[in-house]
């Protein structure tokens, strides 16, 4: 439900009284208008949107020669693009009302006066305006209609080239005291239907024409009969009693009519306010005026004629609360091209005292019959009972709605900041369902190995309030309810069900998500799963959710393939894992120089260092090559050990050490676990990739040959959907499937082996035929059904190239693994998008795991997380069917506080588009801008959504900020989940239930299946809470290696400016555990405290000082000639400045540059820049 | 106090104010166009009784001057009804004193 949003511009002056109208041609434009209301007196504002009410300009109409001022505005729009309003142009000293009109013919900016409609009437009032936008012979005529005391004319134009007929009287002596109140309405056969309520009678009236408005008797000449009326021609009641010393008791009672037919209906519709009836209440003396105890009350009425007009159904009250509240100023809109029915009003229900006022809606998709529990579509409400509203003026005489196409926007007279009143504005949704499927592909296999899976999909409900929703719930129908048990997700994360986005806010329209397990308990049968290497089959799911005055519905889709393929099970059935932590694939860490973590599991061939001249490397030193012989003596131990799926019990990755731990094996930044014998000399980290790829079938069947192909993400990212063109490119086999793997686009991603660093002699060792990370596998006798095997690698993150090349993005990466086999190779399909989220292919590890500190200052409360972002598909704006939605973050908070800060650093995002696009999506006001390009927002319920901008460049490098409150304790853990949602774009015919694909087109007969959307991929952050003793070392680690990432980093790197805010961050971090972060050196191998003659990668120190060598490549004098420093040029490339004064360092420094001499300067601190010593090296 | 409240008897003898009622209610200048206006706006003959208490808070003159200015309008009861923009009129008029686009 998009946000609220100030139509007017100008508030240093009070409006009041609207309309608006869609462009029924483009949609996206739209006008308004409205009085402005001050004391001089005032042309009519105007009002224009562009991009479907997001923003909005403001202009005014013209004055006509002898007008003192304009009034009672309307507005509409022939086809031509011509935009038109009427306006009641008065001559205060003469009292002449005129009803006069005006065109715009650039959608509104500007105006110009076009023609008088009133004829020779100079006493005219409450003017409406109606252009008829059908496509019969009477499209573009326009219909003008007001009164002159009882009286009711009609004025007719045929279209922008014709002229307002003479005033067509439609009144007669039936209609007493006045008919003020009007309102004119056509259906999409051109039928004409006139309404006015005739006050003296105490009824509502209407004719009807179907000669283009020639003349109004087709039901007869005498005015049908829409309901008697209880209240006068004013309602007087507490929220607009007294209107100033110039003003008038009450609100208009006025009629707002539509009309709708289609071959099959030919609806009439009408509503009002009016007292509510009743006792004490039945008669125009018995309303509330100002006192706010009268039992009595007004209501909207509604009543419909399903027979063009002819006859009419007992008017009802549309929302007859048992409060002592009032409803006024209706405006009634049907949507042209789905019949569906929209009204908007003031109610005082939200305030106990009876003044101050929301606008609600209710809506009805069955002509009228029943209509939703009322929604609240104001986000403050308006008060016009205080001293210092517009009096006279107040709400005015009604407010606006438009709609079509599924689109609806109403404005109303709002005094929310208590000044002066304004024109605001909200889109309003139509309530409508659709499915969010997180995993809606399932093999024969991946099911008999794990048949659960919790949070499969949503349902989601859109346009609905929690009171309106009434508890309803989906009801799930259609084949796949047959295939699969579907349960609700009662009890487990990370959502709740029903998920409220405003679980504060009961009578806010909003997003409301109802999630459900799958579960498959009898395994996966066949049918309806196909045979191995049938062809894959659709399953439909369809859901139906009844509320109060509405029912929605909504299907999607189900893929089942079956195959005898190797796979990964990436649900662990007793863990009930989320997608993101696959079973199958692990990332863990040894120490070869702690006993304790020296090998990854008991029993396998330990880690042997390279020997180098008869000496082994130290544990203390990175040895590359002995990683390498490591994982490759691991995998081949699993491989001979582990192969079989049973007997139970034998799971080695039951028994890996240091998983997804945030000082091992997630990390990017840490590279040595502390060495209490020598602080200086950390032991080596390494860290490792396995996957466990798992073959089904009987004896004999085998998958010849199956690769497997590691790849790390430049950071933790959502968009992991496997698409060749970007981040899973390969060289090609001789079929043109894939070999082995390349880096992705700008390194976006990076493949990681089993052999060495990527290089084409590594594809060959690790892929070519033999090679370590290509196997074939088969189902063996002994093998009960199953066989796993075993593929690995090194993630040697740990050295400078890589560091600076790949990893510059975070701390922590996404690992995907995918199976390459060419017997069943990966293909998205119109139905899938595969990705780690939903295939039996990929698997994926994306979790970062980041500490937060207990006790300790705000900034070791503040968890960066880096992450990356693919811009949105380009929309379509009013599309419809999910189309117009840009792709989301759902962001799930867990557990985390109420009332934790998060924040989204995106620098290539402007921080205002974003801020706009979720205004027109949701009614929560939660997101604001911090900075330009920083979104911030709190936590105040289960489920934050972000819009993610459109755009067509590189991707939107980010920095996902958590900042918890500092009352958090030592041993809680807070886990969040990230995800992006889209919509899937490939509209299909589907399949005849249960039937394979194959089946030919002609055989499709079904309706179109509407889209849905569905969840891209996933990342989690988990934020355990801990002390500084545990945290300082693996940061000073991070700052370390950030600090020098940074430093080699091209100013021109998207990730730059996310990366020195994270350096800034966890510099905070540092700072809040009492060290000075100006004393950790850059170093793309970590921190280590500072020790005499140890060389780490990005700088030299001993235990009292800091040195840098280099060469001296320029020497600087002032204007006087003094020396004053010099300039040097380090070992890392890097060009850095010191000072200096006296002479002798001069006579030095000159030397040094004249004979190009290596020199180190050793400094009291890293940043010095006044050096206390100077070396000659050897040159 | 609301103006609603009717009585036989204000049917039959309305009250209506004074003109320098009328002309304070009104917050009308002395010496100004409008006060003119209002003096040449008396004959509440031209009204209905019923107007004496009515919901429209219009002033006598007003009303007099309206039902000169728009003879066309015919009224067909019960009451008497008046645009609702005449009281915009007479808040322009309010503050308009000197009546500019007054055919003199």
């Amino acid at each position: 439900m998009p946000s609220n949003i100030s139509i007017t511009q100008d508030t240093a002056n009070p409006y009041s009284e609207s309309d608006i109208r869609y462009n029924y041609y483009n949609p996206l434009q739209v006008i308004a208008a409205s009085n402005e209301n001050i004391s001089g007196g005032a042309t009519q504002a105007q009002y224009y949107s562009s991009d479907g009410g997001g923003s909005w300009g403001q202009s005014s109409l013209p004055n006509v020669s002898g007008d003192s001022f304009q009034s009672d505005p309307c507005v509409d729009w022939t086809s031509d693009g011509t935009a038109w309003a009427l306006t009641i142009g008065v001559n205060g000293s003469e009292t002449v009302l005129i009803v006069r009109s005006f065109k715009s013919i650039d959608a509104g900016k500007t105006w110009k006066y076009d023609s008088d409609v009133s004829g020779s009437q100079t006493g005219t009032d409450k003017p409406s305006l109606w252009i008829d936008h059908s496509s019969t012979a009477t499209k573009d005529n326009m219909y003008a209609i007001w009164h002159l005391g009882a009286d009711t004319y009609v004025s007719v134009r045929k279209g922008t080239s014709g002229s307002w007929s003479v005033p067509l009287l439609i009144t007669g002596a039936e209609t007493t005291f006045t008919s003020d109140g009007s309102d004119i309405k056509t259906n999409l056969n051109g039928d004409v239907f006139a309404f006015w309520p005739n006050a003296g009678g105490n009824t509502m009236l209407m004719l009807k024409s179907t000669n283009g408005g020639t003349s109004f008797d087709a039901l007869g000449a005498a005015p049908i009969q829409i309901s008697t009326t209880i209240g006068s021609v004013l309602l007087g009641i507490p929220a607009q009693d007294v209107r100033g010393a110039f003003g008038i008791e009450g609100c208009l009672k006025y009629v707002s009519g539509g009309a709708y037919k289609t071959t099959t209906l030919d609806m009439v519709y009408a509503c009002w306010a009016d007292l509510a009836g009743g006792t004490g209440c039945n008669m125009a003396s018995a309303e509330p005026n100002s006192d706010v105890t009268s039992k009595c009350k007004t209501r909207i009425w509604f009543a419909y004629s399903k027979d063009g007009g002819k006859t009419w159904q007992p008017a009802v009250k549309i929302n007859d609360q048992s409060s002592l509240n009032d409803q006024f100023f209706p405006r009634l809109a049907v949507d042209d091209t789905t019949g569906n029915l929209m009204i908007v009003y003031y109610d005082t229900v939200a305030d106990p005292g009876r003044l101050k006022t929301d606008v609600w809606m209710q809506c009805s998709a069955d002509n009228g019959i029943t209509w939703t529990n009322a929604v609240k579509i104001t986000s403050a409400e308006t008060d016009e009972a205080t001293a210092d509203d517009d009096l006279g003026n107040q709400y005015g005489d009604y407010i606006g709605l438009s709609g079509t196409a599924g689109n609806f926007f109403a404005c109303w007279t709002d005094r929310r900041s208590g000044g002066n009143e304004q024109i605001w504005g909200s889109a309003i949704t139509f309530p409508y369902s659709y499915f969010i499927d997180v995993k809606n592909t399932f093999g024969v296999d991946e099911v008999n190995d794990s048949p659960s899976y919790s949070n499969d999909f949503y349902v989601a409900v859109e346009g609905a309030s929690p009171n309106s929703l009434a508890g309803a719930t989906p009801n799930l129908t259609n084949a796949f309810t047959g295939v699969a048990q579907i349960k609700a997700n009662l009890t487990g994360g990370p959502l709740p069900y029903p998920t409220y986005e405003l679980p504060a806010q009961l009578d806010t329209p909003q997003r409301i998500l109802f999630p459900y397990n799958v579960s498959f308990p009898s395994g996966a049968s066949i049918p309806p799963f196909p045979m191995p290497n049938g062809a894959a089959v659709l399953e439909e799911l369809d859901s139906s959710i009844a509320f109060p005055g509405l029912t929605l519905s909504t299907q999607t889709l189900f893929e089942l393939v079956g195959g005898a393929d190797p796979y990964f099970a990436n649900i662990l059935p007793s863990a009930d894992n989320e997608f993101y932590l696959s079973q199958d694939l692990r990332v863990f860490s040894i120490t070869p120089g702690v006993p304790a973590s020296a090998n990854a599991i008991p029993g396998a061939p330990p880690f042997m260092p390279t020997v180098v001249g008869g000496t082994p490397i130290a544990f203390t030193a990175q040895d590359p090559t002995a990683g390498y012989n490591y994982i490759q003596s691991l995998l081949a131990h699993l491989n001979n050990n582990f192969n079989n799926p049973t007997p139970a019990g034998a799971d080695p990755f039951a028994m890996l050490q240091n998983q997804g731990n945030y000082l091992t094996a997630d990390s990017t930044v840490y590279p040595g676990t502390n060495n209490p014998g020598d602080p200086h000399h950390p032991f080596t980290n390494y860290n490792f990739a396995v996957a466990r790829v798992r073959l089904t079938g009987k004896t004999g069947e085998s998958a010849n040959p199956v690769r497997v192909f590691f790849r790390l993400f430049i950071s933790q990212t959502y968009d992991t959907s496997y698409q060749t063109s970007t981040a899973y490119p390969f060289n090609p086999d001789a079929t043109g499937l894939p070999m082995s793997p390349l880096p992705g686009v700008a390194n976006e991603t990076y493949p990681f082996f089993a052999t060495g660093d990527y290089s084409p002699a590594t594809e060959t060792s690790d892929y070519g035929t033999g090679g370590f990370n290509v196997r074939n596998i088969s189902v063996g006798a002994a093998d009960s059904g199953g066989v796993w095997a075993y593929f690995g690698c090194y993630l040697n993150v740990y050295n400078s190239s890589i560091q600076g090349a790949v990893m510059a993005a975070g701390t922590h990466q996404c690992l995907v693994a995918q199976i390459a086999y060419d017997g069943a190779p990966i293909e998205n399909s119109s139905v899938v998008i595969e990705s780690p989220e939903n295939s039996d292919k990929l698997a994926q590890r994306n979790l970062q795991i980041s500490f937060s500190d207990n006790p300790g200052p705000a900034s070791t409360h503040r968890i960066p997380q880096a992450f990356d972002t693919q811009p949105s598909p380009l929309l379509s704006p009013l599309a419809g069917d999910l189309l117009e939605y840009p792709d989301e973050m759902m962001i799930a908070w867990g557990n985390t506080p109420i009332g934790s800060i998060a924040s989204i650093y995106w620098p290539q995002v402007d921080a205002s588009s974003v801020l706009q696009l979720a205004s027109e999506l949701y009614g929560s006001n939660f997101l604001s801008a911090s900075d330009p390009h920083t979104l911030r927002c709190r936590v105040t319920g289960p489920v934050t959504y972000i819009p993610i901008p459109s755009g067509t460049g590189s991707n939107f490098a980010g920095l996902f900020t958590v900042d918890l409150p500092t009352t958090v304790v030592t041993g809680q853990e807070f886990s969040i989940t990230v995800r992006r949602i889209a919509t899937r774009r490939a509209p299909i015919t589907p399949v005849p239930q249960g039937q394979a694909l194959a089946v030919p087109a002609a055989a499709f007969s079904k309706r179109p299946i509407s889209n849905w959307r569905y969840v891209v991929g996933t990342f989690a952050v988990r934020i355990p809470v801990s002390t500084k003793e545990v945290i300082l070392w693996p940061e000073l680690n991070a700052l370390a290696i950030l600090k020098w990432r940074l430093e080699n980093m091209s100013l021109s790197n998207r990730w730059y400016p996310v990366l020195h805010r994270l350096v800034e961050i966890t510099a905070g971090r540092v700072q809040g555990f009492g060290v000075n972060p100006n004393q950790i050196p850059p170093s793309w191998n970590g921190y280590a405290p500072p020790a005499t003659g140890r060389e780490p990668g990005g700088g030299h120190h001993d235990k009292h000082h800091y040195e840098v060598a280099g060469k001296v490549v320029g020497i600087v004098y002032n204007r006087f000639g003094d020396f004053v420093g010099f300039r040097l040029i380090t070992e890392h490339g890097h060009e850095r400045s010191f000072r200096g004064r006296e002479r002798e360092m001069e006579a030095l420094v000159y030397r040094a540059w004249e004979e190009e001499i290596l020199v180190t300067l050793r400094l009291e601190e890293p940043d010095s820049d006044w050096p206390s010593t100077i070396i000659y090296r050897r040159p | 106090m609301s103006q609603r409240s009717k009585t036989k008897n204000d049917a039959v003898n309305p009250h209506w104010p004074s003109v320098e009622q009328q002309l304070a209610a009104s917050k009308v200048i002395p010496g100004s166009a409008l006060e003119k206006l209002v003096r040449a706006n008396q004959d509440v003959s031209l009204l209905d009784p019923s107007e004496a208490n009515d919901v429209w808070n219009l002033p006598v003159w007003l009303r007099v001057y309206w039902r000169k200015r728009h003879p066309e309008i015919k009224y067909r009861g019960p009451g008497i009804a008046y645009p609702l923009l005449l009281r915009k009129i007479h808040a322009w008029m309010a503050t308009h004193q000197d009546l500019p686009g007054k055919k003199r």
